[in-house]
């Protein structure tokens, strides 16, 4: 569990913020750079960026983003303005409100969907 | 799970807890308290108001709040820490700034689990003005105090031979 800067600098960054699996952010997270959620989070999540729920990960909050793409599971309100998109074996429980929406067969989803016209 | 890594970017504010496994970088903003078993590095554009607890950390921002870690604590001359810190050593690298105390854990293997609240320092840490610990335990204990830095205190540390009892100060 040393940190040195060689294993730092060798590895390649990923842009944006990343929760990964294991961790638990309890609160609101805000920003303008891209979010990828493979850990949970409880609470808000209000960026003017791309929010990706990955597979595995446990969300409990409400969203706003200008795209959410959700592989995982989200309980709360997804804003985005630009669009969303559930894919696949997601699980979203709570509204969508955004001008493109897409639901993926296979995704469970229960909440009003509303889209801007 | 303890293998994942974790991010929080330059444009990224936190606000609340953070609490898990895995190694967490920090370039953003975090207010709350972190409780991590894995390594934290906080990047030179980093900010932390908070208690923190981890396994090692390395700090290059600024935190108000107490730092607690198992292992190793590597303050760069970016770094501003205003709180105290427990660690098994600590490196202070020139131009960094430590405003609180430091304390050693005695012996890493009979730590108690790493909490972060004020005021409530492990029994086997000394908890000590850090010109005052450097005669006091770093005799008997590896704690490494490396460099030079820019507050009164840690100047004065730097000038001081590791040996030199506080009562000669």
């Amino acid at each position: 569990m040393a940190i040195t800067t060689q294993a730092r600098t060798a590895s390649p960054q990923p842009s944006g913020t990343v929760i990964g699996a294991g961790l638990t952010v309890d609160g609101e997270i805000g920003g303008n750079e891209p979010l990828t959620i493979y850990g949970s989070v409880k609470g808000k999540i209000s960026l003017t960026d791309v929010v990706i729920i990955e597979k595995g990960s446990v969300v409990e909050a409400d969203v706003e983003a200008s795209e959410i793409k959700v592989y995982g599971s989200v309980t709360g309100n997804l804003v985005a303005t630009d669009r969303i998109d559930v894919a696949t074996n997601a699980r979203v429980i709570g509204d969508l409100r955004a001008p493109r929406i897409q639901i993926a067969e296979g995704a469970t989803f229960k909440g009003h969907i509303e889209m801007d016209v | 799970m303890s293998n994942a890594t974790h991010r929080i970017g330059a444009a990224t504010r936190i606000t609340g807890s953070v609490v898990g496994s895995g190694d967490l970088t920090v370039a953003g903003a975090i207010e709350g308290n972190v409780q991590l078993d894995g390594s934290l590095l906080l990047e030179a554009t980093s900010q932390l108001v908070g208690d923190v607890a981890a396994t090692a950390i390395r700090i290059g921002g600024k935190i108000t709040g107490n730092v607690q870690v198992d292992d190793k604590a590597l303050l760069e001359r970016s770094a501003e820490l205003e709180g105290d810190l427990t660690a098994t050593s600590l490196s202070i690298e020139a131009g960094a700034t430590l405003r609180g105390r430091f304390a050693a854990n005695s012996d890493p293997a009979q730590l108690p689990p790493a909490r972060p609240s004020r005021g409530t320092a492990p029994e086997r840490s000394e908890s000590l003005p850090v010109t005052e610990r450097v005669s006091r335990v770093a005799p008997k204990k590896p704690a490494t105090v490396a460099a030079s830095a820019s507050t009164e205190q840690l100047a004065l540390l730097s000038r001081t031979p590791a040996r030199v009892r506080s009562d000669e100060q």
